[in-house]
């Protein structure tokens, strides 16, 4: 065993060697399984989904104008703990008339759907819980066990706007599947395994960036989209976020919940934010592989540095990725529930499917072997890789001058605030 | 992998499994019953997992979990008079459940008393990942089976648009008609 929990069952029987002859090696598998998941979930999740809360908090006050949480620690750092607190330290009310243990039940089946997805994402080489040769199927599986718990928060809740918030969102995420679904095949299509190591060990190469597969042809390229509007769906993030769309139905699904069983609920869509944001980085955006660097450089490194090196830049990645889906969120209004399905249905699947098409040709006509498509491929992927970072520039460009003009008019206005009209 | 784990592993996806199914055979309430077949469901998955066959614990967990699962749900939600017990759990008879408690009896012990002699130890090179082969089989020798499949399929959700726009065509009538 190569992976994460062999490692360190190794690294125990190392320290004590006498727990070989005391402990079948399964039961002890199972035992450090048990106290890593444990240990996942105290130093890793929590304190991560908490400091998303935060970040979400801030990036939201910034773009609304405004500061908020600050007080909490530098900055307000530490503000998720005292958040933390407050709900653990609240009364866990079940309503009267509530289903009582599907209620109770509820939230842990959401959560275990976020946490079961965390044991195959490749944090980096070695770093990987189970390295599962079925790894992005198991990850699409994985992931429908979330609408199944937010139907049954909703129906157990006996409230009228958790069961319409539960119905809605297990329809959502039930069709955005699909064009996820074809999104990720497009990708596999072009590795050929279904592990998300082998996945991102096939992105190596082009200095670290050109292979990536948002760049490698511009169907991989619109594939990220649809994978990154689907998930945005699947998250239930604005725009997507009908299911607790406040201003209909109070919160949804977790209307009724309180105290640590709602924290449950927000602990698992928090860090559920960071699990779509992986994903989309070691199917689209090259998981941890260094832009700038070719491989071979990394030869003389130790592997305790390299590993370090690799789960920073998968985690800076995927925090980018968090950062423009909380900008999103943000900037964007609600659809409606007819748009949010004529989209799905009308626009995105179809899309999906010529993407899917389009990669079999490319794969067929590039193993095919003429030099002469080969070099044509060649060149499309540098000219996106191009096309994406113009873009880019022009977009930051674009950026800079308008909150450049923000604040000359926020400066004038704050020294010289306009005159009354008498 | 020694025996009293193996043996205490099944025994709790066996304990899953038929506990699941007697909550759903048993429970007076029709959307307990929906929920208790998560628990079975999770159950056969544990033994396909058990059994090394990978590729089809995940498609377990795809079809019958997040698919049967929800879309009973969705359909115990959305239909009128589901719930009360003389329709969800009807009763039969006493003639009728006998042969049909018999019949099923008799087939389960068929399979048992089939199984029991071909029972050998696991071989560990069974254990090894099944996608690609399953892959080359369904594109090769079944590749026939394979597309009639997905032309049922099709032909499947062709027929539920029809189904649904069907009924919003008749309200459009009744609307006119009122």
């Amino acid at each position: 065993m190569n992976d994460f929990i062999g490692i360190l069952t190794n690294e125990l029987l190392k320290v004590f060697p006498s727990l070989q002859d005391k402990l079948p090696p399964l039961v002890l598998t199972i035992i450090v399984m048990v106290v890593a998941a444990g240990a996942l979930l105290a130093l890793f999740i929590a304190p991560m989904a908490g400091i998303f809360t935060w970040i979400e908090r801030r990036v939201a006050g910034r773009i609304q104008h405004r500061i908020g949480p600050n007080r909490v620690g530098p900055q307000g750092l530490l503000q998720f703990l005292a958040d933390g607190i407050k709900l653990v330290s609240k009364e866990d009310i079940i309503p009267d008339q509530a289903d009582k243990f599907l209620f109770r039940f509820a939230p842990y089946v959401v959560m275990s759907g976020m946490f079961a997805v965390l044991v195959v994402v490749p944090f980096s080489e070695t770093m990987v819980f189970s390295d599962l040769n079925v790894g992005i199927v198991y990850v699409l599986a994985v992931a429908s066990l979330a609408p199944l718990g937010i139907i049954m928060a909703g129906w157990s809740s006996n409230n009228k706007w958790s069961l319409l918030g539960g119905m809605r969102s297990a329809a959502q995420i039930v069709s955005y599947e699909l064009p996820a679904a074809l999104a990720i095949l497009s990708v596999v299509l072009f590795t050929g395994t279904l592990s998300l190591k082998g996945i991102i060990e096939a992105q190596y190469g082009g200095f670290g960036i050109v292979n990536w597969f948002v760049f490698r042809s511009p169907f991989t390229f619109l594939s990220f989209f649809v994978f990154f509007i689907a998930s945005l769906a699947e998250l239930n993030r604005l725009p997507f976020d009908i299911p607790e769309a406040e201003s209909e139905l109070v919160s949804g699904y977790n209307t009724e919940y309180s105290g640590i069983r709602f924290g449950i609920f927000f602990l698992s869509e928090w860090a559920n934010m960071f699990v779509a944001s992986a994903l989309i980085v070691s199917l689209f955006f090259g998981g941890w592989v260094m832009p700038g660097v070719i491989y071979h450089w990394l030869n003389g490194i130790h592997p305790l540095v390299l590993n370090l090196a690799q789960v920073t830049i998968f985690m800076a990645k995927s925090m980018l990725f968090v950062l423009i889906i909380m900008w999103l969120r943000w900037t964007l209004p609600r659809f409606r529930v007819d748009q949010l399905m004529n989209f799905c249905w009308k626009f995105l699947t179809p899309l999906a499917f010529i993407n899917l098409l389009g990669v079999a040709a490319w794969v067929a006509i590039d193993g095919a072997g003429y030099v002469i498509w080969q070099k044509v491929f060649w060149a499309t992927k540098w000219f996106m890789f191009f096309l994406t970072l113009a873009l880019l520039l022009r977009f930051a460009v674009k950026l800079c001058k308008l909150v450049g003009e923000m604040r000359n008019t926020y400066v004038d206005w704050m020294v010289r605030p306009p005159k009354e009209e008498a | 992998m020694e025996t009293w784990i193996a043996d205490a592993i099944f025994c709790f996806f066996a304990l899953i499994t038929v506990g699941g199914a007697l909550v759903v055979a048993f429970s007076k309430n029709i959307v307990h019953s929906a929920f208790a077949l998560l628990f079975t469901f999770s159950g056969v998955l544990g033994f396909y997992a058990f059994l090394g066959a990978d590729f089809l614990a995940v498609i377990q967990l795809i079809v019958y979990i997040g698919g049967i699962t929800v879309l009973f749900l969705f359909a115990i939600f959305l239909t009128k008079g589901v719930k009360d017990i003389r329709i969800s759990n009807r009763v039969m008879g006493r003639v009728p459940a006998f042969l049909l408690v018999s019949g099923m009896g008799y087939i389960i012990a068929m399979v048992i008393w089939r199984t029991w002699h071909h029972a050998s130890k696991l071989d560990p090179e069974k254990l090894a990942p099944t996608t690609e082969h399953l892959g080359k089989a369904l594109l090769g020798p079944f590749l026939l089976p394979f597309e009639l499949v997905s032309v049922m399929l099709v032909s499947v959700v062709i027929g539920a648009i029809v189904l649904a726009r069907k009924e919003i065509r008749d309200l459009d009538n009744a609307e006119e008609e009122g």
